[in-house]
C-alpha cells in the first residue's frame, strides 16, 4: 500500500495503518534525528518517540495525506530543533557522536575527526538540509517542505553545507 | 576514494536500521499509556454528569428507596458504575480497529 492509503486509513482510526508507516520512515526519521541533534542514539530516538506520539494526536491535521512522510519528519525538526534551543549546547557537542564512530573503509581517522568538527561547524538549519538532502537523497523540495523552509534557502543550505563537508575532507565541491 | 564517497560512507554508517523491533515495541508502548490516560481523562466529565444528575435526583430515589439505610453508599455505587460504563465505552471505540 502506499503511504497516502495507509495515512488515509490511519486518519480513520486504524491503529495498524499508522504502525506501518511508523515502521516505513522510522529509520530515515531517526538518521535524521541523530545527524542533526548531534547526540548518540538515546537522544534520537527519545525526539523521535516523541515525534511519533505528537504525529499520532495530530492525524487530523495531516492535509496532504501523500506528504506524510515531510509531514513526520517536519514534527521530528521542530522537536530537534526546540531541544538544540533548550539545551543551549556548544557546536562541539552537537557531533562529537561522530569521533566516536568507527572511520568505515577508506576513510582515515583524522578525516573522520575532521567531517565531525564540520559538521559541528554547520548551524542547525544547514545540518538539518545536509542531513535530508545529502544523506538521506531528498530532494530539495521535499526538504523545503519538511523544514519550513524556502527551496532556494534549502539549496544554498545544501551548497553551504556540502563545500564545508568536502572541504574537511580534503576536497572542494565543484557542484 | 573521492570526498563525495567518503561523505557517503561515513553517512552510511549512521544510518538506523532499516526494520527495529525493540524501537516499534516502545513506541506502542508509548502511544498505549498516552491513549489510556486520554480515554480516563475523556470519561471523567461523563462521571462529573452522572454523578450530578444522581445528587439531582437524590430526594426521588429516597422516596423510592423504601429499604432505609444510608442512600449515598448506592449513589456511590451508581456514579462509579456510570463512569466505569463511559470509560470503557470511550476505550472500545478509540480501541476498535478502523
Amino acid at each position: 500500500m502506499t503511504d497516502a492509503e495507509l495515512a488515509a486509513q490511519a486518519r480513520a482510526g486504524s491503529d495498524a495503518a499508522f504502525a506501518r508507516l511508523i515502521e516505513r520512515h522510522q529509520a530515515a526519521m531517526r538518521g535524521f534525528l541523530r545527524r542533526t541533534l548531534g547526540g548518540g542514539w538515546a537522544e534520537a530516538d527519545d525526539v523521535a518517540q516523541e515525534a511519533i506520539l505528537t504525529a499520532w494526536r495530530s492525524l487530523h491535521r495531516l492535509k496532504d495525506v501523500s506528504s506524510f512522510r515531510s509531514w513526520l519528519l517536519g514534527i521530528a525538526w521542530r522537536r530537534a530543533r526546540d531541544r538544540i534551543r533548550a539545551s543551549r549546547r556548544g557546536a562541539a557537542r552537537d557531533a562529537a557522536w561522530l569521533e566516536t564512530l568507527e572511520a568505515p573503509t577508506g576513510v582515515s581517522p583524522a578525516e573522520r575527526v575532521a567531517l565531525a568538527q564540520a559538521m559541528a561547524g554547520l548551524t542547525p538549519d544547514v545540518r538539518a538540509c545536509v542531513a535530508l538532502c545529502l544523506a538521506d537523497g531528498w530532494s530539495h523540495a521535499e526538504a523545503a517542505l519538511a523544514l519550513s523552509l524556502p527551496l532556494g534557502t534549502v539549496k544554498s543550505h545544501v551548497a553551504r553545507g556540502r563545500a564545508r563537508l568536502f572541504e574537511a575532507l580534503g576536497g572542494s565541491d565543484d557542484a | 576514494m573521492t570526498p563525495e564517497q567518503k561523505l557517503a560512507a561515513i553517512f552510511a554508517q549512521q544510518a538506523a536500521p532499516a526494520r527495529d523491533l525493540v524501537f516499534m515495541t516502545v513506541v506502542a508502548q508509548r502511544i498505549a499509556r498516552r491513549r489510556a490516560v486520554l480515554s480516563v481523562l475523556a470519561g471523567l466529565p461523563w462521571a462529573l454528569v452522572a454523578a450530578v444528575v444522581l445528587w439531582a435526583l437524590q430526594p426521588v430515589l429516597q422516596r423510592v428507596w423504601t429499604g432505609g439505610g444510608a442512600l449515598e453508599p448506592v449513589l456511590g455505587l451508581l456514579g462509579l458504575s456510570a463512569f466505569a460504563l463511559a470509560a470503557a465505552f470511550g476505550a472500545v471505540r478509540r480501541l476498535t480497529p478502523g
